[in-house]
């Protein structure tokens, strides 16, 4: 049996713009969100924009993966804040914090890291159905 | 309901949304269980979540129900699915001290706490109630079982000296916001995210985690039964969860920690 589950990121971009001459070579970053067999893609298109990534999928009961990760590898990009999660409308708080982020430089796996300095993945995980598994989540 | 609350996102979850064994363990034990102290009574939600019970209450009987609420994101969805149906409900803001106020403004009747003695200075909300007019009291809490924890000579040999025989224990834990419930704590409502209820805020509006520690206090079912027996109430009726629900997010069902009062509050 699968259930319908949505998941929301909330996330902003940071171009530094206070430093101007080191904001002169990067672009503006663009990220996929991905629950199972479903993403979202967004390209930010300006400096400071926030964007809510929403995924909707189908999912089998048990532990799944939330994935957000550049959708560009090179490193002259702007880094990529991580503000909220939703999970069927339920914000997590912080729980958000549960989270590992490899930039795609380095091996080195940075926990609870929710600035994406590099581009890279970023990954957490949400357990299927959400209302049986999350407290607070729904009417559990 | 949902849809109010959590919006389009909640959709897919309570389209297969079905009870669990804990949400209808505490649904005939605060409602169903309690009907004759909620049918035509003026009734106050204290700590009302997503509502679900206070709505619960309503179609069981209640006259009108006031839920009280820190969250907006609840209080706000709330009040416009009370509206939208036209329900004898209302939801506000507010905290566990506002209740005796609460309790004379709307004329209440009957009062139901619902898990909220870990998190709230319990002991001061009882004595608040027995000197009110409330007739009823339905509260759901999680106790634990005297057999968890024996007194050991030390604290016998301090009673010898004068300071009274223990009757009960209280444990205090130290925890984080890892849920929303801890919105609750007195000590940091100011930084609270007053949306969700989070204490995750600092000064410059981010997710803090080293401000969101709390204490939960969960006392033992000898010293609820005491102090009960003390503030003047009288037991209509107490229930014991009867066994614990494995697998299941809340702790104190995956535990079997809840129990259940009906209070008459007798003059």
């Amino acid at each position: 049996m699968s259930f319908t589950t949505t998941i929301s990121i909330t996330a902003k971009v940071d171009m530094q713009d206070q430093l101007e001459g080191f904001v002169s070579n990067k672009i503006l970053p663009g990220a996929r969100v991905t629950l199972g067999d479903q993403s979202h893609e967004h390209t930010f298109t300006q400096p400071g924009e926030e964007h809510r990534f929403t995924v909707t999928t189908e999912l089998e009961r048990g532990q799944h993966d939330v994935v957000l990760e550049f959708m560009d590898r090179s490193g002259t990009q702007g880094a990529i804040e991580i503000l909220d999660l939703h999970l069927d409308g339920c914000p997590m708080g912080p729980r958000i914090y549960q989270s590992q982020y490899r930039p795609f430089h380095s091996d080195e796996i940075l926990r609870s890291h929710l600035y994406l300095g590099w581009p890279g993945r970023w990954t957490t995980v949400i357990q299927s159905p959400s209302h049986e598994q999350h407290g607070g989540v729904g009417f559990g | 309901m949902a849809h109010n609350i959590w919006g389009d996102d909640s959709r897919g979850m309570m389209e297969a949304f079905e009870p669990s064994d804990v949400l209808l363990m505490k649904y005939e034990n605060t409602i169903v269980n309690c009907e004759k102290a909620l049918r035509g009574n003026r009734v106050l939600d204290m700590g009302c979540n997503h509502g679900l019970y206070s709505y619960m209450a309503a179609r069981h009987g209640a006259r009108h129900v006031v839920g009280i609420e820190p969250r907006g994101m609840f209080v706000e969805g709330l009040g416009r699915f009370a509206e939208q149906n036209d329900l004898p409900m209302e939801f506000h803001r507010g905290y566990d001290t506002d209740m005796a106020r609460l309790v004379r403004q709307h004329h209440i009747d009957t009062v139901m706490l619902m898990s909220v003695d870990d998190i709230t200075n319990w002991e001061s909300m009882m004595y608040d109630l027995r000197k009110s007019d409330v007739q009823w009291v339905i509260m759901q809490v999680a106790t634990l079982p005297d057999t968890w924890l024996d007194f050991g000579k030390d604290v016998f040999d301090y009673a010898k000296l004068g300071a009274g025989m223990p009757v009960g224990f209280t444990l205090h834990y130290e925890a984080h916001n890892s849920d929303t419930r801890s919105g609750m704590n007195p000590m940091h409502r100011d930084r609270v995210d007053p949306d969700t209820g989070y204490q995750h805020i600092d000064a410059s509006g981010k997710l803090d985690m080293q401000s969101s520690h709390h204490i939960r206090y969960l006392r033992s079912r000898q010293y609820m039964r005491k102090f009960i027996d003390h503030v003047g109430f009288t037991v209509e009726s107490s229930t014991v969860q009867s066994a614990p629900i494995p697998n299941c997010p809340g702790l104190s069902a995956s535990s079997g920690l809840y129990q259940w009062y009906l209070l008459s509050n007798e003059k």
